[in-house]
């Protein structure tokens, strides 16, 4: 619900008092944990304005306090939790602002003394963009994010309300949380698992149906995810009930909904022995389906899985954690199909993943491969054109391979790509470690939007990923380095053309050197030194020329009490400001309570994690964050 | 007697939750009074179909006006030929000329952008698409918003452009990013189709989907 602040801290005061009293009172067979985390984030220019820019002006000068409680109760066999979310921004730009900032630019840098048509005409339409980038931002909301009961024995597990899931390595299911990318989706609706055994085999069976629950704002940006009546028939409009919605202004009279919660019903059977465990996993999404009404819009988004009705995920996993002493093998293999209204037919997609651990003392080698064809993540029903910030939610996370840290699969890379990546570690010592990865793929949907998967050389990305390092342990595990130095040759074979009229195969590549050293120092204190230095280069879509990009942060930590931290980055592609600086302080309360303050700059650009990506702008201001455990 | 740290706890909880919820305003700039009276006097266009105007699929699109080429082949992509074009030339009530209009938008920048104009060896290029389906009353605009450095995009740029992927349908340049009231500039490229009947926006695209566009453009162009 939209609310006041005053109201938004009635609300939010009574519901810590009545937790913490609760917690205090509590009876023996009662427990009671609540925690908050607040966050104020005051943002000032980043730097980013761009002319005729609007959302690069959109991103400056505001302030948002985002509070989340988190209440859990237990009793014996059953739980109870609650996570309220809310936000209240006490500064935002306003779209008249943006748009007289843009007619400055416009203007060289100041408005004019007079007026012409054309300042009348240039201010309206940014003043009118202005007002529609703003009318789903900076909303003041409180509203249950998560909430969940749940009852646990040792052969029954059932859970009402918000549950995250996984199946197998995440080919068919994955909905977690992932902090990084500020992301946190789950499923609402009921989970059971069963389990029993039968001689020497146990089985689990588990059944889920639920509606997608992503986190419904983003600090970033302000931007809300609204639903309302005309997305949510049926049962979502219990499990939609108190959540964010569409907001209208003067600029957007008629809001519409930017997520139509998703519908997914799944089950899996594991069976395991000893040496073996058998899996068989499958997960229906369907989307909502317009009833006719002329305000309804059931399909927001423009890639193939976004706009598919339904899709149907399905897969068999084995799992051999024993081949002789020294070996572990994993092997999964998945199908999808979609069904779509608008005549796009899409052949059945398909994907085999296998992962292999095999010990050779001292010699350690992991080896993961995968080969996808037409196979695509359950990407949510969000309105991309409305929240951008949101593109990356989705259910499913095939396996990249790669590391989690990775940002470099670009477009479609996993959805049509065969592959896999070797570690191998040697122990040189008890203390010393050395290691070699190497990555080879063939992928065919980099460059080329190849929606059907089409493996002609014409499409293809040839992709080498090498990386050599070490790692170096003392002061009784206390100290430790790891360093490595790798690079990513990418090219087609196909030669393409710029729009400079430049003509090469290089799609992308890059060297870089990875870090993190820490030293112990005595007496509880230690001094961490970690990096990143790219040289990258791509040739299309990227900077005409090789640039540098990186961050360096060195940390003074006294534990149990705190650190402070300094950081450069730099990024030499003239699109974006060239140095950033900042400073960070924490402060421990306890093991479970923390205050943390970062003052200063921190580049913006694409962040990943497990191949879940989102563009983030970069940031200059102050965060505070208090994050306290009762 | 509480320690420091417990104060601290305590205290700060009860900070961050005011600052969470306190008082505050936005902020409102003032509009000056020269610009208010230059946009009184200059008027509003009048436009050849009715509102309520909106930028979301099911609404009905505004008039927007662009320097452009019809056909920039034929005007050898030459930018002092430039002239004016406006969605109103498309728009046409009978569906005898005209049904559908699919506007694209780009930047230089872009790589998509380009393989949507110049197609590959298993994709038909955005000029071939046209051709094959102009008989049925589709036609295409595309747009150039920014270069390759995310500056506004000039004439010239648009001759680069247009004469790289040999472009022969109505192309303009969009230098104030008109179009960016339908889709940001990050989720390029931008499709959009429109019922020139009605002016109507039936479809809203972002990035590069070929499948799902062109399956919506042929559902659109088929007669009911």
């Amino acid at each position: 619900m939209p609310v006041s602040p005053l109201r938004s801290c009635r609300v939010l005061l009574a519901v810590t008092s009545c937790f913490v009293s609760a917690s205090a009172g509590a009876q023996d067979e009662w427990s009671a944990e609540v925690s908050t985390s607040s966050t104020l984030t005051v943002r000032g220019d980043n730097r980013n304005t761009r002319p005729s820019g609007v959302a690069s002006l959109a991103d400056d000068d505001f302030s948002v306090a985002h509070n989340r409680i988190d209440t859990q109760l237990a009793r014996g066999e059953w739980r109870a939790g609650l996570q309220l979310d809310g936000a209240w921004y006490p500064s935002s730009p306003s779209p008249e602002r943006i748009a007289l900032e843009l007619l400055q630019i416009e203007n060289g840098g100041q408005l004019p003394a007079n007026y012409s048509d054309a300042d009348a005409t240039y201010f309206l339409q940014q003043y009118q963009r202005a007002g529609d980038e703003t009318s789903n931002r900076f909303r003041n909301w409180v509203y249950p994010a998560k909430y969940y009961a749940r009852y646990s024995s040792r052969h029954f597990d059932v859970r009402a309300g918000d549950f995250y899931a996984q199946f197998g390595r995440g080919l068919v299911l994955s909905v977690r949380k992932r902090d990084a990318l500020a992301g946190d989706t789950s499923l609402r609706g009921l989970k059971s698992t069963g389990r029993f055994r039968a001689g020497d085999w146990r089985f689990a069976l588990t059944g889920l149906a639920g509606s997608g629950n992503p986190l419904r704002i983003d600090t970033a940006s302000g931007r809300h995810l609204g639903t309302d009546s005309s997305v949510t028939p049926g049962w979502l409009t219990l499990t939609e009930a108190g959540m964010p919605q569409p907001v209208g202004n003067e600029f957007v009279p008629r809001p519409q909904a930017s997520y139509a919660p998703d519908q997914l019903i799944g089950a899996q059977a594991e069976a395991g022995a000893k040496n073996l465990r058998l899996g068989l996993h499958g997960v229906r999404l369907v989307r909502f389906r317009c009833d006719g009404s002329d305000d309804c819009t059931d399909s927001f988004g423009g890639s193939i899985a976004r706009a598919a009705r339904s899709i149907n995920n399905g897969s068999v996993s084995v799992d051999l954690p024993h081949v002789g002493e020294r070996t572990s093998l994993y092997g999964e293999f998945a199908v999808q199909s979609m069904a779509h209204d608008n005549g796009v037919s899409l052949e059945t997609g398909h994907a085999a993943y296998l992962s292999a651990n095999i010990d050779l003392d001292p010699v350690n080698i992991d080896i993961e491969a995968k080969s996808y064809r037409r196979f695509y993540p359950l990407r949510a029903n969000i309105d991309t054109g409305q929240a951008r910030e949101f593109i990356g939610v989705q259910y499913s996370t095939p396996p990249t391979t790669e590391p989690v840290w990775n940002d470099t699969q670009f477009e479609s890379f996993n959805t049509c790509v065969t592959g896999g990546r070797a570690r191998i570690d040697v122990s040189l010592s008890r203390k010393v470690l050395s290691f070699l990865r190497l990555a080879r793929y063939n992928t065919w949907a980099e460059t080329v939007a190849n929606e059907s998967c089409i493996t002609v050389d014409e499409n293809l990305n040839r992709v080498w990923d090498i990386a050599v390092g070490s790692e170096v342990t003392s002061d009784k595990g206390r100290s430790r380095q790891v360093g490595r130095i790798g690079t990513r040759l990418d090219y087609t074979d196909r030669q393409m053309e710029t729009a400079d009229g430049y003509v090469s195969q290089l799609s992308y590549t890059e060297v870089y050197v990875r870090y993190d050293f820490v030293r112990w120092l005595g007496r509880g204190f230690s001094l961490q030194t970690q990096g990143w230095h790219r040289r990258r280069h791509q040739r299309l879509g990227g900077p005409a020329e090789p640039w540098m990009q990186g961050f360096t942060q060195t940390a003074l930590t006294l534990a149990p009490y705190g650190t402070v931290a300094i950081g450069i980055e730099y990024d030499q592609n003239p699109q974006f400001p060239d140095r950033y600086y900042n400073a960070s302080l924490r402060y421990n309360l306890d093991s479970a309570s923390s205050l943390s303050l970062f003052v200063g700059q921190r580049q913006g650009g694409l962040r990943c994690i497990a191949g879940i990506c989102r563009v983030f702008p970069p940031f200059e201001g102050v965060r505070l964050n208090a994050s306290l455990r009762f | 007697m509480p320690s420091f740290r417990q104060l601290v706890r305590q205290r700060f909880a009860l900070l961050m939750l005011l600052a969470t919820v306190g008082c505050g305003s936005k902020e409102h700039d003032d509009i000056p009074d020269g610009l208010l009276s230059a946009i009184a006097n200059a008027g509003s266009a009048t436009t050849a179909w009715e509102g309520p105007y909106g930028n979301r699929t099911g609404d009905v699109i505004a008039e927007h006006c662009f320097d452009g080429w019809q056909d920039p082949s034929a005007a050898q992509f030459d930018s002092e030929s430039m002239s004016e074009i406006c969605l109103s030339d498309f728009y046409d009530p009978t569906g005898n000329t005209s049904r559908i209009l699919h506007i694209s938008t780009s930047a230089g920048w872009c790589a998509s952008c380009g393989t949507e104009y110049q197609g590959t060896a298993s994709r038909p290029s955005l000029s071939a698409r046209w051709q094959q389906r102009r008989a049925q009353g589709f036609a295409v605009l595309g747009t150039l918003f920014q270069d390759n450095n995310e500056n506004p995009a000039t004439p010239a740029d648009a001759s680069i452009w247009t004469e790289l992927y040999n472009v022969d349908f109505p192309f303009a340049v969009d230098p104030s990013f008109q179009l960016g009231l339908y889709a940001d500039e990050s989720v390029q490229p931008f499709n959009m189709l429109i019922d020139t009947t009605t002016m109507t926006i039936i479809t809203q695209l972002e990035g590069d989907n070929p499948e799902v566009l062109w399956s919506a453009v042929d559902q659109a162009l088929t007669p009911n």
